[in-house]
């Protein structure tokens, strides 16, 4: 069913909605297999591709990293995806992507992704995509759907700027309309974080809102409660020319949310990565290394 | 016999919307200490503009839930009065922001069964001592609209001056402002109102939504902060 928000953006485009090569699929189910966690359930439609789950970390050499890759490039009018990630029991997985996610301008339609992430008792998630970038005229929806067992962690990051910033694009989009929910196995309900954008009614630089800045992370880290007060308690806000970042407990205790605002997309990802180090050390033992020094 | 009746709604209205009611909404500042004291704040104009992102995230919040409660209330459905609870305190989240609205949510039901003797409203402080609802400041306004016969439109407005009165008279004390400026941005912010209105207005509690990432961020800094003078 189309979001409120989105219908005055959903008439037919040229190649209709969701047609072949605009409905992309992916469907990634990890299991543990002795120390490891491999990538045992696998289905995909183009655009999404998966290759294989690599095992490149240098620190935690069983856990596998799924590169999702859009062969498309950019996500067009009437594009209509579909992801689903999940975790059986005891299994830990990083899930990120190759590239930028572009949304292109759209005339007709707009652009959906919707999300389902399901996470196993002692089941551990990474999802650290690269950032999320509007183009001028973009219309963007997405939404994503947790179901987290009580003894499972999920660290779920979400990048986006305001647009293809090295062409002076600075909120230059109709819509952008994110949401993300998580609820228990038995359909308590955790918390609900829902925005919209729409630059042209409402500006988004303002005091209170962006105040200026252009680039926005949300860190989403659900995890017991032992886990989040000890994380809480490590995490210093930063507050400098080039960056604020500030750290908050979730409702119903379900975990933590760490919002980051910055200039430049690299500050934000460096940001980004260095409160990811912080769970996985605290929630695994591990440091996350350094991205590569291209991404 | 009618302007009578109404007469005495509108006195309900300027009761509950009165700064002085005492639900403790001197003691917060909607993350504006924070504001000042990283420089995000600093005179009229910002004031203005950071008060006016408060109101319109308050917009696409609290007055959501508020009216949802306000209809269950005159429907007598208590259950949907809890949903809409529910739904807007899995919403809020900054820590913070939970603690303002629970606290002023308890003290408004407090005073509430002591103005009026209605069985709901003894049935919604009992279901905040049980812990059965979490008993936001927005739903128990809702509650007492409903129940003082104040029309849904000017429940939206009172809302929304309770955001700007906490965040205009807190920038009394934390910054150089005099009581004059605050009262020409208050005014001045009258002229989004009806805009404010017609966006609210068409939402579901499904639909709620909030963007003001800016005050979120201000507000986990006040957490850790050292320095504080509000709760929020």
């Amino acid at each position: 069913m189309t979001s409120r928000e989105m219908l005055s953006y959903s008439a037919t485009p040229r190649m209709g909605v969701g047609a072949v090569g605009k409905s992309g699929y992916l469907r990634l189910g990890f299991e543990r297999d002795g120390d490891r966690t491999i990538l045992r359930h696998w289905e995909r439609r183009a655009p999404l591709i998966v290759q294989r789950a690599l095992y490149c970390d240098p620190y935690w050499r069983e856990i596998p990293y799924v590169y999702v890759v859009s062969s498309g490039g950019p996500n067009v009018d009437g594009d209509r995806y579909e992801q689903h990630f999940s975790l059986a029991r005891d299994a830990f997985a990083h899930i990120t992507t190759g590239a930028a996610t572009k949304i292109a301008q759209m005339r007709y339609n707009h652009s959906a992704l919707n999300q389902y992430i399901t996470l196993d008792e002692g089941a551990y998630m990474e999802y650290l995509p690269e950032p999320i970038i509007p183009h001028r005229g973009s219309r963007f929806y997405s939404h994503t759907h947790i179901t987290i067992a009580p003894t499972a962690t999920l660290l779920y990051a979400e990048i986006y700027l305001c647009g293809r910033r090295w062409s002076g694009e600075r909120f230059d989009y109709d819509i952008l309309s994110v949401g993300v929910q998580a609820e228990r196995g038995d359909g308590r309900r955790l918390f609900c974080d829902k925005f919209i954008i729409r630059p042209y009614s409402s500006n988004p630089s303002v005091e209170g809102v962006m105040g200026g800045y252009e680039v926005l992370a949300n860190v989403i880290l659900l995890t017991p409660k032992p886990m989040a007060d000890s994380i809480y308690s490590q995490c210093e806000p930063r507050f400098d020319e080039t960056l604020v970042a500030g750290i908050t407990s979730l409702p119903n205790q379900c975990g933590l949310i760490y919002r980051v605002m910055g200039y430049d997309s690299q500050s934000v990802k460096h940001a980004v990565r260095e409160f990811s180090s912080l769970v996985r050390q605290t929630v695994r033992g591990y440091p996350l290394a350094a991205d590569f020094p291209w991404r | 016999m009618q302007n009578k009746r109404s007469l005495v709604q509108l006195l309900h209205l300027l009761q509950l919307s009165d700064s002085a009611l005492p639900v403790g909404g001197f003691s917060f500042s909607n993350a504006l200490e924070s504001a000042v004291q990283y420089g995000v704040v600093s005179d009229a104009d910002t004031l203005f503009r950071y008060t006016a992102s408060a109101m319109q995230l308050a917009s696409t919040t609290d007055c959501v839930a508020a009216r949802a409660a306000y209809r269950a209330t005159l429907a007598g459905d208590f259950a949907s009065i809890v949903e809409a609870d529910r739904a807007l305190c899995e919403r809020k989240l900054c820590a913070e922001q939970r603690v303002m609205s629970q606290r002023m949510g308890r003290k408004l039901a407090e005073l509430a069964v002591l103005l009026a003797d209605k069985p709901i409203l003894n049935r919604w402080l009992a279901a905040i001592g049980s812990g059965e609802v979490v008993g936001s400041y927005a739903v128990g306004q809702g509650i007492c609209f409903a129940l003082f016969g104040i029309s849904e439109r000017e429940m939206f407005v009172s809302i929304l001056y309770g955001v700007a009165s906490v965040t205009l008279n807190a920038s009394l004390r934390l910054m150089r402002i005099s009581h004059l400026a605050t009262q020409r941005i208050l005014y001045d912010l009258s002229s989004r109102i009806d805009g404010l209105y017609a966006q609210s207005e068409e939402l579901t509690l499904d639909d709620m939504y909030a963007f003001a990432p800016q005050i979120d961020l201000l507000a986990s800094l006040h957490e850790k902060g050292r320095s504080r003078m509000f709760m929020n």
